[in-house]
């Protein structure tokens, strides 16, 4: 499972797949995912705030692949910052059409008045208990977690959604304070980045 | 790094107006700033609850005075903005100008302001409610008990983000302004003695005594103006939108207010502006246009001036919470202030602690009895405009001390003659508001009330001054991001520094 999928899989409910975040916050924590992927990918870095294309080989994945085109394409636009507001716009939708492609997700239209609405449901409730569970389990055990884990507990940290999905961690455990140091510094750097983008939307109004 | 120029032209253009479309221009932030000005609830309730309490007559020439002044002071607090993380707070312009340590001390005295505008409130809604439920539904009730049912309506918006719909506000604010130049038009046109007096709008005013309290009365017309750069990061054109904005803000205000003011005691006639609020109160308005205009009309304004006064407190409420969230995201209050909703994405710690705060509020007036009008609406408002008037001063020398240090372009005119003018002017508005406390409060001179909240004040001021020192012997980690609010974590010194080998975490 890739990095995006992972923190969908946690920012919905296992078996209605409604979101457990505010569309903003969704949209934004889906964003700095799939960032993450590239990061990961090792196809993008970021440097002071700038995100910086170091490799063009396309990755494996359609949608990593569309970013990252987009990203060689648009050199004038290089702040994570903007490319996190750009990307929360459609982020929500597009990892979730990834996820009906493999298969993780039915769609499902419903009608609310005079507007339908695109739900993606859950095939299975135990995959999008999984990552969180996964988590949870490394963290109670005080084993050691795979780099993509520590950047979905980030994410999860950020958003406030870990009072939700993990419980009985103490506090101090899951701080951003404490994941930030063994982060590598791209990683870091974007979820600071995140992390600031999320309280601003917060101070003015937008989440 | 990679780039290909070749494609930027077209598809560069489409990123920018996609996010472009997201971002507000000029009117969108003036309508932010004025719905939480909310024109009738200073119009009806403050300005009238002022003649009637300071026995004077000036209060509009006081806003126009103040008005300049604070146009002054946006200069250079609009040139700051781009510099500062947690532009909108004053005290984050107290920590980058002057001091981390004040810095936090203005955040107290901000907080407690704040708060004190928020909860005067309940006392205006009160009074102001009473009426219409009499007139409309024949139930008479306590004002505490209208005041609770109001304090439910905003401690829920407060969690649920109901987001103070945009369009609802801007709906209700533009029926306001409509109801208050129609209302003045009426007074104009009927003048007592048969003689339109300009008597209120004559400088003169400004040199008699007691004109600290026109003054503060005057300011806590203007708060909320400060709010505009908020949305430095989130405007068409960062450099353009948010000045102009604010400008815009204070220019309506000040004409607005010193305009409706004016006509009110026109129609009164100046002699009796002063006699007629007190035993009109709060109703004087709407009992002057019912003089010349339809019922249906009157109560429309009676029914706005309820929903203003809900609109004020929603506003204040959402104001005092985010600045919690700021500052528990810095740390400089306890963590958990920062945490957010996780449906909503409201600061819900913060909003609660004001919930809290309300209702004390609400039931210790209550119980012991103390008039829901002049000992809270008057008392807590006019109070708290002065501990903005504090922070005005404080924020006014952080943008002299800063552009002292910084010169990336700006004019002289925006360093330097500006905010040294504001300041000055602002530091004798100040001298005349704690002078003149006593006339403010409409309580006499020997009342401990007229040192107790000035010292309050500062006491709160020092005692966050101090906390800013533990802060930086102790915690030099939470010290370093005062003033960042959000931004907190982006001026951590691990940015950048060596990466860490190790890719997992053993806990």
């Amino acid at each position: 499972m890739l990095l995006a999928d992972d923190f969908y899989f946690t920012a919905h409910d296992h078996i209605t797949g409604k979101r457990h975040l505010s569309e903003g916050a969704t949209g934004l924590g889906l964003a700095a995912s799939l960032l993450g992927e590239l990061v990961m990918f090792e196809r993008i870095t970021l440097d002071r705030a700038n995100i910086r294309v170091v490799n063009r080989v396309p990755p494996e994945d359609a949608l990593a692949y569309t970013i990252l085109e987009h990203l060689v394409a648009e050199p004038s636009v290089t702040t994570a910052k903007e490319w996190l507001l750009y990307l929360r716009q459609t982020a929500e939708d597009q990892v979730g059409q990834r996820l009906l492609r493999a298969g993780h997700v039915r769609r499902m239209q419903s009608r609310k008045l005079l507007r339908s609405t695109i739900q993606y449901v859950p095939v299975d409730l135990n995959t999008f208990l999984w990552p969180a569970t996964r988590l949870e389990m490394a963290l109670r055990r005080r084993e050691q977690v795979e780099l993509q884990d520590l950047f979905l507990a980030g994410l999860i940290n950020v958003t406030d959604l870990h009072r939700l999905v993990i419980q009985g961690i103490t506090p101090s455990t899951t701080s951003i304070d404490q994941l930030l140091p063994v982060l590598p510094p791209a990683l870091r750097e974007l979820l600071v980045i995140t992390d600031a983008v999320y309280g601003d939307a917060v101070l003015t109004h937008r989440l | 790094m990679q780039s290909t120029p070749v494609k930027a032209g077209k598809k560069a253009s489409s990123i920018s107006m996609a996010l472009a479309a997201n971002r507000l221009g000029i009117p969108s932030v003036v309508f932010f700033v004025m719905t939480a000005a909310t024109p009738l609830t200073v119009v009806a309730g403050t300005v009238t609850t002022g003649y009637a309490t300071t026995g004077l007559i000036g209060i509009p020439v006081a806003f126009i005075a103040i008005g300049i002044v604070l146009a002054l002071f946006s200069v250079g607090y609009v040139a700051m903005a781009p510099y500062t993380a947690n532009a909108g707070a004053f005290y984050a312009y107290i920590s980058r100008g002057i001091a981390k340590p004040l810095g936090v001390g203005g955040a107290w005295v901000a907080l407690v302001s704040y708060c004190m505008l928020q909860v005067s409130l309940y006392g205006g809604v009160g009074v102001a409610a009473a009426p219409v439920l009499k007139d409309w539904f024949g139930v008479s009730a306590p004002w505490w008990l209208i005041a609770l049912v109001a304090w439910a309506i905003v401690a829920i918006t407060g969690i649920q983000q109901v987001s103070m719909n945009g369009k609802i506000l801007a709906v209700l604010l533009c029926c306001e302004v409509a109801v208050i130049v129609v209302f003045s038009f009426t007074d104009l046109f009927h003048p007592a003695h048969n003689a339109v007096s300009f008597s209120t709008l004559s400088p003169g005013n400004l040199i008699g005594s007691g004109v600290g309290a026109l003054f503060s009365l005057a300011i806590l017309g203007f708060v909320g103006f400060e709010s505009a750069v908020v949305f430095s990061e989130e405007s068409k054109d960062p450099k353009r939108t948010v000045r102009v904005a604010t400008y815009l803000a204070v220019a309506i205000i000040a004409v607005l207010y010193a305009f409706a003011s004016w006509a009110m005691s026109v129609a009164t006639g100046p002699d009796k502006i002063v006699s007629d609020s007190q035993t009109q109160q709060l109703d004087l308005v709407f009992n002057l246009a019912a003089q010349h205009l339809a019922p249906a009309l009157v109560d429309l304004g009676h029914l706005l001036f309820v929903t203003s006064m809900l609109a004020a407190m929603i506003s204040f409420h959402n104001t005092t919470a985010r600045y919690m969230f700021a500052l528990g995201r810095e740390r400089v209050l306890p963590a958990s202030l920062g945490r957010t909703s996780r449906r909503t994405g409201s600061p819900i710690v913060g909003s609660l602690v004001q919930t809290v705060v309300g209702l004390v509020i609400i039931l210790v007036w209550a119980l012991v009895g103390l008039d829901p009008l002049i000992q809270l609406f008057f008392w807590l408002s006019t109070t708290g405009g002065v501990g903005i008037l504090f922070l005005l001063v404080l924020t006014g020398i952080g943008t002299i001390v800063f552009f002292s240090r910084t010169n990336n372009g700006e004019t002289l005119w925006q360093r330097r003659i500006a905010p040294i003018a504001a300041t000055v002017l602002l530091l004798i508005v100040t001298y005349f508001a704690v002078t003149n406390f006593a006339v403010l409060l409409g309580v006499s001179n020997n009342s401990p009330l007229v040192w107790a909240f000035p010292v309050g004040f500062v006491v709160i001021g020092l005692a966050g001054v101090i906390w800013g020192l533990v802060l930086r012997a102790r915690h030099p980690e939470v010290y370093k991001s005062i003033g960042l609010g959000a931004k907190r974590a982006i001026a951590e010194p691990s940015l950048g520094t060596s990466p860490s080998t190790e890719s997992v975490v053993g806990q």
